[in-house]
């Protein structure tokens, strides 16, 4: 990892070490949080919510490998921040759309912080692309139904998939706009929500993208998202472990710390290795996204990182909450937040078997993987 | 102790290097020794075995790791690397060296100037083929609990005792072993009163027994000694401190026993189970071979990146690299095991079986898959290292 990496990570560790109540939030009741708008605009100023879009367009000119770094860090202070949701999906796929007035401006918002994004793209359950498209987008307006909409905010704009006369098409909608309806409910450790549109006006009257660089935008950006999903399970995983190695350590029964029980130890010694497996996907994924992001290789890598990452993030979780005992179960010990954002991630952007399934596709339509 | 007459292969650029080797391998090695689908982990014994290594000293390619000075090739972490990978990449056989890979090491750093310039060359030229007597009866895992007693007598030792597990022995010229030299109560630790000495097998008084393994193979031996005679210069490191000579062999040796040779074959192997039992439609069946794909994949990915770092710091690897033994040999376990199960009724077959165009031994890769989670420190054991040294868990009991 080159130093410009490292120093980010140190900075993203010092700014959650800093901001317990931001790393770390439990929900006593069940509804959705509030966005924290404050929160947002502090990671806006340190500019990591552009931190791979080129610097003509604003952002910092890192790449993906940047986008997984903070990830990483998020996961494993099991940090509420939907910083996936938030700034990657939407600074990527703008970052590919044609440069226009209005992208230009819908960047500059996002990067500011001024106002939260999302990207509403799925119709259904299981949807791998975004080709088929039941929003229909008809003289500058949409009506339709998005589902788990991840970030989907009261306040915030909406960048969603249409279809149009001319194929596929991404505007941007504002959630306030008429017609805009969004249920919104608690998901992993943040919100998610279905959005309703019924005629709603889209921003500045025109799309961002259409045809086929619009298909293209999105999946280069669920490429990216996916990838960087994958570290912030892999940095879940280890965050679980590094909390449960540091309570058996001080936990003590039958007159010793139950770290001395190798029941105990095999079973984090074999976390540790499914962590370190779950690195060793994602950041080769990574690798492969900025050297030939369109080849088959690139897309096995990805789906091999996401089926890994999801399995071993909630292994981990599981698995911790198990070796706290008791206390493992209460929502004050905070270890079951890792399951719960594990599960939430797990399933988010293709499960473990469906991207498996297309690793086995993919990596039966080019080259050994390794060949020195 | 000549230095090698060939010339300086680590002087090529890594490519040059690697297409070197793999050329020699193209024109040299023998098809009959290649791993294959009834033999997926094949092992190079007796003849074939001294027939390899004299090809490759022949020709310049003999002990990759030692220094040139010392006869060997001098290779860097990296280029060694390159050379297991070319091997792997013709299914070459699985070659037990110990003379090249525990023994050689050992004299070059301990060894006296007599013992040197008696035995490497030997080893280079495949003229002594070298058994390692470690595990006893009651000496396995818990190996310093050794009882083999070597006691001196005016310039010898007299050996008595028995070794066990001890791999090839009977198509080898020589054993080194760890012997208790030490009186009973001198040393508090059992790790100390054990030297590391050099034994010829046809010396008068030891006896070899085979024993016939689950895989059907005489692959392990017990090896007796009652009353051998061997000079007192064939004692290597000081007296009483064998346990340090043994200890210091570890090193990159553990790197290559987390190789994903064995379950990459293990795994074409499988393949072909599944399209010839008819089952390459069936997604439980193919989700069951993709997961075993996935972690062969991911796991490849994870033994680069370690031995990445080995060759960056050209370091020792460190503790961790335990953990590869650990998955890459359970992986093979499970892999053997997917294709005895998705292979029915063959599988009760014991020998060879043809299953449509795939010739094949099932009974034989299952079972020959048995002991690698046990050789070389047992996986119980490599975790044990790991939470220690790695995770660094409290004991919170006192160690012994």
């Amino acid at each position: 990892m080159d130093d410009s990496l490292e120093l980010l990570r140190a900075s993203v560790t010092d700014f959650l070490s800093r901001r317990k109540a931001f790393a770390i939030r439990t929900t006593e009741s069940r509804g959705a949080p509030e966005f924290d708008l404050a929160s947002w605009r502090e990671l806006a100023e340190l500019g990591w919510l552009g931190l791979s879009l080129p610097e003509g367009r604003g952002g910092a000119g890192f790449g993906t490998g940047a986008l997984t770094v903070v990830s990483e860090q998020l996961g494993r202070a099991a940090s509420a921040v939907p910083y996936i949701a938030a700034s990657v999906l939407p600074s990527v796929l703008l970052g590919e759309c044609e440069p226009a007035s209005e992208v230009d401006e819908l960047t500059s918002i996002l990067l500011a912080g001024q106002r939260p994004f999302c990207l509403a793209w799925q119709d259904h359950v299981h949807q791998w692309e975004g080709a088929e498209s039941s929003t229909v987008l008809k003289e500058g307006r949409v009506s339709g139904a998005k589902r788990f909409v991840v970030g989907a905010e009261l306040g915030g704009i909406l960048l969603v998939s249409a279809h149009s006369g001319s194929g596929m098409a991404w505007v941007a909608v504002d959630s306030n706009a008429a017609g805009v309806r969004i249920e919104r409910y608690a998901a992993g450790l943040g919100s998610e929500g279905t959005v309703y549109f019924d005629q709603s006006p889209v921003f500045r009257g025109s799309a961002l993208a259409s045809g086929e660089t619009a298909a293209r935008a999105l999946s280069r950006t669920l490429q990216v998202a996916r990838v960087t999903l994958s570290a912030q399970l892999a940095g879940l995983a280890s965050g679980a472990l590094e909390r449960t190695v540091e309570y058996i350590g001080s936990r003590v029964q039958f007159g010793r710390p139950i770290s001395s029980f190798q029941c105990i130890r095999h079973r984090c010694v074999d976390l540790l290795i499914a962590t370190r497996l779950a690195h060793a996907s994602w950041a080769h994924a990574a690798r492969c996204i900025e050297s030939e992001p369109l080849s088959a290789l690139t897309a096995a890598a990805v789906s091999a990182a996401k089926a890994r990452c999801g399995d071993v993030a909630v292994q981990a979780g599981r698995d911790s909450i198990q070796m706290h005992g008791a206390m493992g179960c209460t929502e004050e010990a905070g270890v079951g937040l890792f399951l719960r954002a594990a599960v939430h991630g797990r399933g988010w952007l293709g499960s473990p078997l469906a991207h498996r399934r297309r690793f086995q596709e993919y990596r039966t339509r080019t080259h050994e993987v390794v060949d020195a | 102790m000549p230095e090698s007459a060939h010339a300086d292969r680590n002087l090529l650029s890594d490519v040059e290097f690697r297409d070197e080797f793999r050329h020699w391998l193209e024109l040299n090695y023998p098809p009959e020794f290649r791993q294959d689908h009834r033999r997926p982990f094949r092992r190079l014994r007796g003849a074939d075995h001294v027939r390899w290594l004299k090809m490759l000293y022949r020709d310049g390619w003999r002990a990759p790791s030692w220094p040139r000075a010392a006869g060997g090739m001098g290779l860097s972490f990296r280029k060694l690397l390159i050379y297991h990978h070319e091997l792997e990449r013709i299914r070459a056989a699985r070659v037990i060296d110990n003379g090249e890979t525990q023994l050689g090491p050992t004299l070059i750093r301990f060894g006296t100037d007599a013992q040197k310039a008696q035995y490497l060359p030997r080893i280079l030229r495949g003229e002594h083929i070298w058994a390692q007597g470690y595990s006893e009866p009651g000496a396995g895992s818990d190996l310093a609990s050794l009882r083999t007693r070597a006691e001196r007598d005016g310039e010898h030792f007299v050996v008595n005792g028995q070794k066990i597990w001890t791999t090839h022995a009977q198509e080898c010229t020589h054993i080194f072993a760890l012997v208790r030299t030490g009186a009973p109560g001198q040393y508090p630790k059992k790790q100390q009163g054990i030297s590391f000495l050099l034994i010829p097998l046809n010396s008068p008084g030891i006896s070899i027994r085979p024993i016939m393994t689950v895989a059907g193979e005489t692959e392990l031996c017990e090896v007796f000694f009652q009353d051998v005679r061997v000079g007192a210069d064939s004692l290597v490191g000081e007296i009483d401190r064998g346990w340090d000579v043994a200890k210091a062999l570890l090193g990159h040796e553990r790197i290559w026993l987390g190789s994903p040779a064995m379950a990459e074959q293990a795994l074409r192997l499988a393949e072909q189970v599944v399209v010839e039992t008819g089952q390459a439609g069936d997604p439980g069946v193919t989700d069951r071979l993709t997961q075993l794909t996935a972690d062969l994949h991911d796991y490849r990915l994870l033994y680069a990146q370690i031995c990445d770092q080995v060759a960056e710091n050209d370091a020792q690897p460190p503790a961790e690299v335990s953990m590869l033994k650990i998955y890459v040999s359970e992986l093979q376990q499970r892999i053997t095991e997917f294709s005895t199960e998705v292979a029915g009724e063959y599988a009760g077959a014991i020998g060879d079986t043809r299953i449509g165009s795939l010739l094949t031994d099932l009974h034989w890769q299952l079972m020959m898959a048995r002991p690698v989670t046990i050789f070389a420190g047992c996986n119980e054991v490599q975790r044990d290292i790991l939470a220690k040294s790695v995770l660094r868990l409290p004991e919170g009991v006192q160690q012994k």
